[in-house]
């Protein structure tokens, strides 16, 4: 039925490890537990391939299409699982264990919240901050569920991840920091927020019974959003130079430029400087945002830790600038058949720079036994694009 | 047929990796061998997990153990000891041929095409005249306000001017009929020219510059009854259920990817919309010329105003990008209506 998948499939993992009827280690590749001793660092491999994804995207999207939506629960799991199947670490894999029941109902819970807010921004415009208020308020509740079921469904060796953050410290975090303390000190300390949210999210995560560690200053996450801002202020600067330059350059042509509307001429500057402000003014707010998401995510990763064993995360502005671009031109210009092309090398970008520092081998972990969490809290922090900070 | 594999088996309590054996048992039970561990389990109670791409299989056992594995013909025997071996394959073998990736290509282009050209405006006109008329009027809150704050100043025509166009709107509007709240306003455009808006809550606005270009009244009751159909056609309405059933099903198929590669579907979104418009424009000349016919105004009225409005404007056509049909079109498919 699938002898031609099985031919063409990438088994180099596995074959690493398989030898005949056993499981013998290469010696040409000694990465695994061998030098887990010498701590060399394990890297995470991503094997998941284009070609293969664009079958699996392109019938799940005519799939959810064709069934009015329904299907993209079970679009969900399938993509998840690809994507964390085709995620290795020491020649094991990941697993998305969701089901899709549960996803489907927390997506019918988000579409139904999601419609009555529709009805009333449109019917009834006095009524939005009113939902805004009750939305807020239920945020941390939230943002708390969608973790768990995230970590809960993810397993790695057979072992879930955990998630045991408590309502509490995420009232705090997104109500006290996120609104009030942001407010109160007119966005200067966003940062701090954006500290509090990783080291909730890292924080009160687990894999099995094993806790992850998180130590990092605050104020390294002051000094991105600084770099920023000043990137910020430097491009506003900029703009305002170009605008000078160009009422000069009206000037020396003789336009007076309070009165030349009704000039052909300044017609065709005032086009020309749109272009050439929007566009590079556009290009360098878009680096920024991408240099701050960049560097806050290796700053979180670098500074992880599953019990004693360290992350490492190498992401470079450059490449993920480049990724992001070319895959939006890609994404353009294909009328969206590229979406499975850059999906997965944004992936294999993004895997490919994490690294895990074991203090010892992989295999000492303790699953602990966890209950199940309704997804509710994925359904609508997904449709409301709630940033979980990961 | 291969009865025994390689694989890695997991307990589920630990992390730990055992390389193990799994073999097929002819009694019906599946036997896992690994250095100091033995395991049976009956085949019917294995779940196996969903195949997708050419991730490894996953065998799930009763008792939260776990097997992965990567022969495919183990697995396929394995289901067919189980007796269903359909379901669980036939999603990965829709995943996995070119052929059936192709289908579904057509297919989705297809679908997609004609929801945005017939399901989505169908489907918000059907909503738009089944949700009461007072949610017509919200949506228009506060627009006037809005457009003399930041477009408009004060109207410079004479009162009789004024109260001489009024009449010819009321009458229009009373042949529109309905519990609409009608209302027509002059102001002066600045920088919108000759122009006339309606506004969902019923108000339409007409500036100075267009009762200055109009060379009799006749013209300028085509471009009201214009801007009628749109109220009477509950423009608006439509325009924010469609523009939300495009959002939607653009979502559907770009799903999760990154918010910012999702820029690239604005530009779809955006030249969907635009198409729209341009439909609801000739739908809105649409009642104009009727209205002219069932009044007997000649229409060329209405087409020698449009000609003189886009003289006016100096504008080339711009039909792909524009919200208005190219004005030659209109003209033309006035004079094909009325010789």
């Amino acid at each position: 039925m699938s002898s031609t998948m099985s031919q063409v499939r990438d088994r180099s993992l596995w074959e690493r490890t398989l030898d005949g009827n056993g499981f013998k280690r290469q010696a040409a590749k000694p990465a695994a537990s061998e030098k887990l001793s010498d701590r060399a660092p394990l890297s995470f491999e991503f094997t998941g391939k284009a070609g293969e994804y664009f079958k699996i995207w392109i019938v799940n999207v005519c799939l959810t299409i064709l069934t009015l939506g329904v299907y993209s629960a079970w679009a969900k799991v399938r993509t998840t699982k690809y994507f964390y199947g085709n995620t290795w670490l020491d020649v094991s894999s990941f697993d998305y264990l969701a089901k899709p029941i549960a996803i489907l109902r927390g997506r019918v819970i988000a579409f139904v919240i999601l419609a009555a807010y529709a009805l009333v921004v449109n019917l009834f415009p006095p009524g939005e901050p009113i939902f805004w208020v009750v939305f807020l308020f239920a945020l941390p509740w939230l943002v708390v569920k969608a973790l768990s079921f995230r970590a809960r469904n993810t397993a790695y060796r057979n072992v879930r991840f955990d998630f045991r953050g408590g309502l509490r410290e995420a009232t705090l975090v997104y109500i006290g920091f996120m609104v009030f303390l942001t407010l109160i000190t007119a966005g200067l300390a966003f940062p701090y927020f954006v500290y509090r949210q990783s080291r909730f999210a890292v924080l009160n995560s687990a894999y099995g019974q094993t806790g992850f560690g998180f130590v990092v200053k605050a104020g390294r996450f002051f000094s991105v959003y600084a770099k920023a801002a000043g990137g910020a202020i430097l491009g506003v600067i900029g703009l305002f130079a170009v605008f000078y330059l160009a009422q000069h350059g009206m000037a020396s042509l003789g336009i007076d430029p309070k009165s030349a509307s009704a000039d052909p001429r300044s017609h065709a500057i005032v086009a020309v400087m749109v272009l050439i402000i929007t566009i590079p003014l556009y290009l360098w707010f878009f680096f920024l945002g991408v240099y701050v998401r960049t560097t806050i995510a290796n700053l979180v990763w670098n500074h992880a830790s599953v019990g004693k064993h360290r992350l490492r995360s190498d992401l470079r502005v450059g490449k993920m600038l480049s990724l992001y671009l070319t895959n939006a031109f890609a994404i353009m210009f294909s009328l969206g058949l590229a979406i499975p092309w850059a999906k997965v090398r944004l992936a294999r970008y993004r895997v490919q720079t994490i690294s895990l520092y074991p203090a010892s081998d992989l295999d000492d972990f303790v699953a602990s036994a966890s209950a199940e969490v309704g997804a509710a809290g994925e359904g609508l922090s997904e449709a409301f694009d709630v940033d979980l900070g990961l | 047929m291969s009865e025994t594999t390689p694989a890695h088996f997991f307990d589920g309590r630990t992390s730990k990796r055992h390389p193990a054996t799994l073999t097929c048992e002819r009694n019906g039970r599946i036997r896992i061998e690994a250095t100091g561990l033995e395991r049976e389990y009956p085949v019917a109670e294995v779940r196996i997990g969903p195949r997708v791409g050419s991730i490894p299989h996953s065998l799930y056992f009763p008792d939260g153990a776990k097997c992965e594995l990567v022969d495919d013909d183990f697995l396929r025997r394995l289901s067919a000891e189980q007796g269903r071996a359909g379901a669980a394959l036939t999603l990965h073998v829709l995943e996995s041929r070119l052929g059936y990736a192709l289908v579904a290509v057509v297919l989705t282009a297809i679908v997609v095409w004609g929801a945005l050209s017939f399901g989505v405006p169908a489907l918000a006109k059907q909503a738009a005249f089944a949700l009461p008329e007072s949610a017509t009027l919200a949506l228009g809150q506060g627009a006037l306000k809005a457009l003399d704050h930041t477009l408009f100043s004060p109207s410079e025509l004479g009162k009789a001017t004024q109260s001489r166009i009024r009449q010819h709107f009321m009458a229009i509007t009373r042949k529109a009929g309905g519990s609409y709240p009608y209302r027509l306003e002059f102001r002066k455009g600045g920088i919108a020219e000759a122009n006339a808006f309606a506004l969902p809550s019923g108000i339409v606005v007409m500036t100075d510059e267009l009762v200055r270009l109009a060379q009799n009244d006749d013209e300028l009751i085509a471009v009201l009854a214009h801007e009628l159909g749109h109220l009477v056609h509950r423009h608006a309405m439509r325009h924010v259920l469609q523009d939300s059933g495009v959002a939607l099903l653009l979502a559907a198929i770009v799903g999760d990817v990154t918010s910012i590669t999702s820029l690239a579907g604005a530009l779809p979104a955006i030249l969907v919309q635009l198409k729209y418009s341009r439909a609801f424009e000739l739908e809105a000349d649409d009642y104009a010329l009727h209205y002219l016919r069932a009044e007997s105004i000649p229409v060329q009225n209405f087409a020698s105003l449009l000609a003189r409005l886009q003289g006016d404007a100096g504008k080339d056509d711009r039909g792909y990008l524009s919200t208005h049909p190219p004005t030659r079109e209109r003209i033309e498919r006035i004079e094909r209506i009325n010789p």
